[in-house]
């Protein structure tokens, strides 16, 4: 799994090549900005080879002014049938003047193939707020708990991630907080 | 086995226009078209400046392939003598089966295939029309409704799609012709679709149709054009433009089923204004034409507002359906659905461009976004290109597309029942658009399904 955690400002470009017969590839995107922060990704997955498989999920905070514009995009070949992808982008939106712009696009030329993508934009959900709530919870620890699980919870659910991973996670989470 | 090197429904009826203006655009063919009109000053000056505008935009850089266009070598403006009449026994054997299997009337079918000049909808028509008076309901040509209302006509035209707004809006504003003018008073509920092609008269197969619906408050229309069934013409530019009004309470629903013949450019720009509480519903449905590039959008303007899009879109050899949808939000608690469904086939291309826009102040705004594709062999192509700009934070936006092959387990389960492959796939098929099918109406759904039924058999086996 190819892990990328953004604090702050930022312009990332990362593409995937599923180039090789049955390659496959995992990419974890998770990034928080506040104040004036600008955030711009453009992540892509490019199957050239049968068979292959590729995985992309971006999570993200914004607070403030905070901006993001994520550009995504699957691309399946002539000549890579059998391939599967799925790219996934959700963002929530905490403060009241941060804007998101999400582009995920697919381009597909083959039939045999499974290509999807998600994308959702929210706050953090009033029922879900109210449920912890309506448990002992205080609002801010709520709020913290539910921001902290939104990000984590891009992490693939199978296998650990290692130390690693964990405390760069961290960093973006308490940066999406403080 | 159908045979896919020519438009295989297609065929003509002989060129016996009266007047045809000269090849190519210039302000003297513009001038031209408005006198033959005997339009009033504004309307003249304002195709001028449309032309003006036109020349100055540049083609989109993004979309379709349109470098085959070549604007000089088009007629704009053809006055329609009364058709040649020919026998309906002259009319290709493989045109009249197709219309028998799909199911089309037998008025209809002399009409679309050019052996009435008109569909014979007379009694059907004179009676509606005078339900329509009675109501206060206004349903003509666009060009009759600027001759007999033209301070409502001046009140709202151009005033959604500018000219200014793209190169093909501003073709249209230039030289448009025909397409219809619809009003609907206050609280008054049309029951009956208005269809396109009840109107007598009708320029139906115009090439720059311009359409202005305007629904008062509280009322309600539904508008249809066009048809399932394969429609063919000689021009090779259809580049129209609709505008609807949607006031505050009322409700327009406006379906369109297109199927030209595959040497037509379909370059299409569709918008309508929702105000406070009102609800736009736009059914867009795309089979025929080489090149289709056609978003019908709703625009949020008032609170409450809700806009719901479904597009279908199924492009063969040689097509390219570039079709999608546009919302953009304005006011609080406005809400949008998008569904699309597109099908490519035979090394088509279908393409889903969409753009959602939440406004700053669109607070409680809501949009659910659905594109699915089915790609039914190795030659064909999908994209989906959504672009979704949120600038309000209390907002909820969700966006979900797929794309796959027919499953072969579906396939396999349906063959084991004795279905044929192609008795299946076209099962597979009209299953897959089925939510938007349903919402068409009766006569076409039924139409739409034996179309799709014939296709399959071309394809499998």
């Amino acid at each position: 799994m190819i892990f990328v955690p953004i604090i702050g400002t930022k312009t990332k470009k990362v593409t995937l090549l599923l180039d090789k017969r049955g390659k496959e590839e995992e990419m974890v995107v998770v990034f928080a900005g506040k104040g004036k922060d600008e955030i711009d990704l453009d992540l892509s997955s490019v199957h050239s080879a049968p068979s292959t498989r590729g995985k992309i999920t971006v999570k993200g905070v914004l607070q403030d002014e905070a901006r993001a514009r994520i550009k995504g995009l699957i691309k399946i070949k002539k000549g890579a049938p059998g391939s599967r992808d799925f790219l996934e982008e959700r963002t929530i939106l905490l403060g009241k003047e941060s804007t998101v712009e999400t582009v995920p696009d697919l381009e597909i030329e083959e039939n045999d193939v499974s290509a999807s993508h998600a994308a959702s934009t929210a706050r953090v959900g009033e029922e879900e707020l109210f449920y912890l709530k309506s448990r002992g919870i205080g609002e801010k620890e709520a709020r913290r708990l539910m921001v902290e699980g939104f990000l984590a919870s891009a992490l693939p659910v199978e296998g650990n991630p290692g130390k690693a991973v964990v405390s760069k996670l961290k960093k973006v989470q308490e940066y999406a907080l403080d | 086995m159908i045979a896919k090197k020519d438009y295989q429904y297609g065929f003509s009826y002989p060129d016996k226009a009266v007047f045809k203006s000269e090849k190519g655009l210039n302000s003297r063919v513009v001038e031209q078209i408005s006198h033959f009109k005997s339009e009033p000053d504004w309307m003249r000056q304002q195709r001028l400046r449309a032309l003006q505008i036109f020349g100055q935009k540049p083609m989109p850089p993004w979309g379709a392939n349109l470098s085959a266009i070549n604007f000089d070598d088009i007629y704009y403006y053809v006055r329609p003598a009364d058709r040649q009449v020919k026998s309906w026994r002259d009319v290709p054997k493989e045109i009249r089966q197709t219309y028998e299997r799909i199911g089309v009337p037998a008025a209809e079918q002399k009409f679309l295939a050019g052996v009435e000049a008109q569909y014979d909808s007379e009694v059907i028509y004179g009676s509606l029309r005078k339900e329509l008076d009675k109501q206060g309901i206004i349903f003509l040509s666009m060009d009759e409704g600027l001759a007999k209302y033209p301070e409502i006509v001046k009140q709202y035209f151009g005033t959604i799609i500018p000219a200014a707004d793209n190169k093909f809006a501003a073709l249209n504003s230039a030289t448009w012709s025909g397409g219809s003018f619809v009003y609907v008073p206050a609280g008054v509920h049309v029951e009956l679709p208005l269809q396109a092609y009840f109107r007598i008269n009708a320029q139906n197969f115009g090439q720059f149709e311009r359409t202005l619906i305007v629904a008062e408050e509280g009322s309600f229309v539904h508008y249809v054009e066009g048809c399932t069934a394969p429609s063919y013409t000689t021009n090779s530019l259809h580049a129209a433009v609709v505008e609807i009004i949607v006031k505050p309470g009322a409700r327009v629903r406006y379906t369109t089923v297109q199927n030209w013949s595959r040497n037509v450019y379909n370059l299409v720009t569709k918008r309508a204004y929702v105000e406070e509480d009102g609800v736009m519903e736009w059914i867009d449905g795309n089979l025929g034409s080489k090149v289709t590039m056609k978003y019908p959008s709703v625009y949020l303007m008032g609170k409450g507002a809700r806009g719901e899009i479904l597009s279908l879109a199924y492009a063969e050899e040689g097509q390219h359906q570039d079709a999608g949808a546009k919302a953009i939000h304005v006011a609080p608690y406005t809400s949008s659905v998008i569904t699309s469904k597109s099908i490519s086939r035979g090394g088509g291309r279908t393409s889903y461009r969409g753009l959602l826009e939440i406004n700053p102040g669109a607070i409680g705004a809501r949009s659910n976004i659905r594109c699915d594709a089915l790609i039914l062999d190795p030659q064909s192509r999908s994209d989906t290109y959504p672009t979704m700009k949120i600038n309000e934070s209390q907002s909820t936006v969700e966006h979900e597309a797929t794309v796959s092959k027919i499953g072969e387990e579906q396939l396999f389960y349906l063959q084991s029942r004795g279905l044929t492959a192609a008795e299946a796939t076209g099962m597979v098929v009209n299953g897959f658009i089925e939510p938007i099918v349903k919402q068409l109406p009766l006569e076409y759904a039924v139409e739409l399904n034996r179309l799709i039924e014939l296709e399959m058999e071309g394809s499998v086996g």
